[in-house]
């Protein structure tokens, strides 16, 4: 058996017209691509702009003339017939960068036999990430592609299955192609991707993303060739849907409503967004519900704003997911109130409101326990919230400050904050001469001016290591993570527990975090190596409401936390990094999804 | 649809600079002061609420008192200190009210002024958008004829 990197590749590209870009790829596929055994095959749609000519006069190039236009799915069908090992499908506006791109996703392909197919990250012009795998919304059948447009900053580098990945560049196996035959000449352009994708998945194989990137100038020929990309889109998503519909109608095998407050960008619209896509991967079939916010407003999330179109059933089981005080939105016939306590206790309404439930679902051990000390005598059961681990991993880009031992901070602004602890024992342990910096990110309702008011009441000790507040800065929710790697430690110094998995996501960075046990519990089965988190003593003090507490952190300890952070900053750093898996491993979406569908079954 | 906001990129790229030259707005209070100002920085998003944060704090701050609580440090004689700046407040308040009143004038008019041309500042910013938009909507209306007018090549599709 001949090794993954020796086995002979064609690299098929298609053009037609786009003299510039076709230059441009062909000449990196040759001078940047290294890789044993490739041959590169260009098959040109009839081009009359020079690019015949200049393809006739470059070696190394094997080019098959069409003489005319044959679409996309016909002109690459030429190019499959024209060869006999493993393909690479190349559009002719893509650029390659990286030298082992084709070695790393030939051998994805043979990691395992029943990988078929295999494709990769595509960066646009503007250096922002448009592909890492696609995905089909249901309803409305607008295929998609991971992440949709987001700046690239290392999210989806790690090798992953995907329902499918598009033609622009994808790795298929010869034996993929002697099997289900070549691009299904139904289509003329767009869709067909998709459709070979399910194909291959049908015949028993996989669908992969490698972590390599290439750049895509997206759809350069519709462009060049000022075509209209919309009817041709239409015309193939018709013919899509009368091959696949019956497919997709099967796809889901359970069912259940979800509402949440979807249309904002808090943490329980960004919690549910992330839960409903691992759930539809599942096969779940969940139909949206709000419980607040304007119920035909249009979601950005392709996804999702589909869910939300699904007809409204009121037999399934239906989770609320939002403040215990929203939970008299339930007219479903099994109701779940899945809550959250920021303090030790829910209060008297709230656990009303609870035991009106079927169930209750709360997000840690901790939280159960709170649930059952209030009062809740419906049965508890504890679905973690999970981590993206596309976005939160050691992969993710950093942008650390150079020579200063970086502590992070981020709150909203208030009493559940413990803001001048933190300052406090930072500016009391750390001098001039310390070479750190305390970055403190926080969100605030009004301007900021109430923050450098309350600062400067503090009367902090001058001459001390700087401490910088990034104040309301709206940075992009899928950068958090490289927040978290920009920075040596993340310090959670909070009086309230916080319903986001922070420290989970921090530690999935590879980054230590600080905080009290009071705010760890969202590390719900997970053991993190020794030194990966440091924890800071507390004590219960009265909450903002009457009769619930919260944690006060000891500052001393907190001194002497942080000034240990420093001290150990890089064994924490390495015990972070095997823990970054564990979370992984645990906490990831698909992880909880499955902790759900193990309670749907239950139920039903 | 891109999300919106500040890159962590940028964000890093202030703090750094902040790390290297710190500023806050009351820098220039405690240099006149004498003591090393507190290694503080507050950074607000590009473009955007610095203004805004200003006119909060000078909103926040106009009003002054010249009847402040007053106190002593020292033990034993507090009672008398205290007793004496009252006497010392009351012989002169014929001469410090009068002015504390004018100052309080003076800011309330300062803020109230800078107020309005805040105001019409983002009138203005709201008016220019509104022309830019219908500018772009002009010129756009003649391309978008140009393109449906087209009859090239581009009826059928090579790759997309």
């Amino acid at each position: 058996m001949t090794t993954p990197a020796a086995r002979p590749v064609s690299v098929i590209v298609l053009t037609w017209n786009g003299l510039e870009v076709t230059r441009r790829c062909v000449d990196s596929l040759l001078g940047v691509t290294r890789h044993p055994d490739f041959e590169v095959v260009v098959v040109d749609n009839g081009s009359t702009d020079g690019t015949l000519e200049y393809l006739r006069g470059v070696e190394g190039v094997r080019l098959v003339e069409n003489g005319e236009n044959l679409g996309f799915v016909k002109g690459n069908n030429a190019g499959i017939r024209a060869t006999s090992s493993d393909i690479v499908l190349v559009n002719n506006d893509t650029e390659f960068v990286e030298a082992d791109w084709l070695s790393r996703m030939q051998a994805l392909a043979y990691t395992a036999e029943d990988i078929g197919i295999v494709g990769c990250r595509l960066v646009n012009a503007d250096g922002r990430l448009v592909h890492a795998g696609t995905y089909m919304p249901v309803p409305s059948f607008w295929g998609q592609e991971y992440p949709g447009d987001e700046a690239d900053v290392g999210q989806y580098s790690r090798d992953r299955e995907v329902d499918g990945v598009i033609a622009a560049c994808a790795y298929i196996k010869r034996e993929v192609i002697d099997r289900i035959g070549p691009l299904d000449e139904d289509y003329f352009s767009y869709y067909e991707d998709t459709d070979y994708c399910l194909k291959a998945r049908q015949a028993g194989y996989r669908v992969f993303c490698c972590g390599t990137t290439v750049w895509h100038l997206e759809n350069a020929s519709t462009d060049l060739n000022r075509m209209d990309f919309s009817a041709v889109f239409r015309r193939s998503r018709e013919v899509f849907l009368s091959k696949w519909r019956g497919y997709y109608d099967s796809f889901y095998t359970r069912r259940m409503t979800w509402h949440s407050c979807i249309s904002g960008t808090g943490p329980y619209a960004r919690a549910s967004a992330k839960a409903l896509w691992a759930l539809d991967r599942a096969g779940v079939d969940v139909n949206l519900g709000f419980l607040e916010g304007a119920e035909r407003a249009e979601l950005a999330d392709f996804r999702v704003n589909d869910m939300k179109n699904r007809p409204r059933d009121r037999d399934r089981p239906q989770v609320l997911f939002g403040p215990p005080g929203m939970l008299d939105h339930a007219d479903g016939s099994y109701n779940i109130g899945f809550v959250f306590s920021a303090c030790d206790r829910f209060v008297t309404a709230e656990v009303a409101g609870m035991n009106r439930m079927d169930e209750i679902w709360v997000t840690s051990d901790a939280q159960r326990e709170t649930a059952l000390a209030s009062g809740v005598d419906r049965p508890v059961f504890v679905i973690p919230l999970g981590v993206d681990t596309d976005y939160f991993n050691p992969s993710m880009k950093a942008f650390p400050l150079e020579g200063r031992f970086t502590f992070l901070a981020q709150f909203d602004w208030g009493p559940g904050a413990a803001a001048d602890t933190l300052l406090e024992a930072f500016t009391s342990e750390f001098g001039a001469d310390d070479k750190v910096v305390l970055v403190v990110r926080v969100d605030t309702d009004s301007t900021g001016a109430e923050v450098e008011e309350s600062v400067e009441a503090m009367a902090l000790p001058a001459g001390r290591a700087p401490v910088v507040f990034v104040i309301n800065h709206d940075t992009p929710a899928y950068q958090t993570g490289c927040l978290y790697r920009s920075a040596d430690c993340l310090v959670l110094p909070w009086r309230a527990r916080r319903m986001e998995p922070v420290a989970a996501e921090a530690l999935a960075c590879g980054v230590p975090v600080l905080g009290t046990g009071w705010v760890l519990d969202c590390l719900e089965g997970v053991e993190p190596e020794e030194g990966s988190v440091m924890e800071v003593g507390y004590s219960l003090v009265d909450g903002p409401l009457e009769g619930t507490r919260w944690a006060e952190p000891e500052p001393s300890e907190m001194r002497r936390r942080l000034r240990h952070a420093v001290d150990e900053s890089e064994p924490a750093r390495r015990a972070a990094g095997r823990t970054a898996p564990r979370i992984a491993a645990r906490l990831d979406w698909q992880a909880v999804a499955d902790r759900i569908i193990a309670r749907l079954d239950a139920i039903a | 649809m891109p999300e919106k906001g500040v890159d962590v990129e940028q964000v890093m790229e202030e703090v750094n600079r902040a790390v290297a030259a710190p500023h806050t707005l009351l820098d220039d209070f405690w240099k006149g002061e004498g003591p090393r100002p507190p290694n503080l920085a507050f950074l607000y998003p590009p473009c955007s609420k610095t203004l805004q944060v200003n006119l909060d704090l000078v909103s926040r701050n106009w009003e002054i008192d010249g009847e402040f609580e007053l106190g002593s440090q020292r033990r034993g004689v507090a009672g008398l200190i205290v007793t004496f700046k009252q006497t010392v407040r009351k012989l002169l308040r014929w001469y410090i009210n009068p002015i504390v009143h004018q100052e309080r004038k003076f800011n309330m008019l300062v803020t109230r002024t800078l107020c309005d041309i805040a105001n019409n500042l983002e009138a203005m910013e709201q008016r220019i958008a509104g022309l830019e938009r219908a500018i772009e909507d002009m010129t756009a209306g003649p391309r978008a004829e140009e393109r449906d007018g087209a009859d090239g090549p581009g009826r059928d599709v090579g790759a997309p």
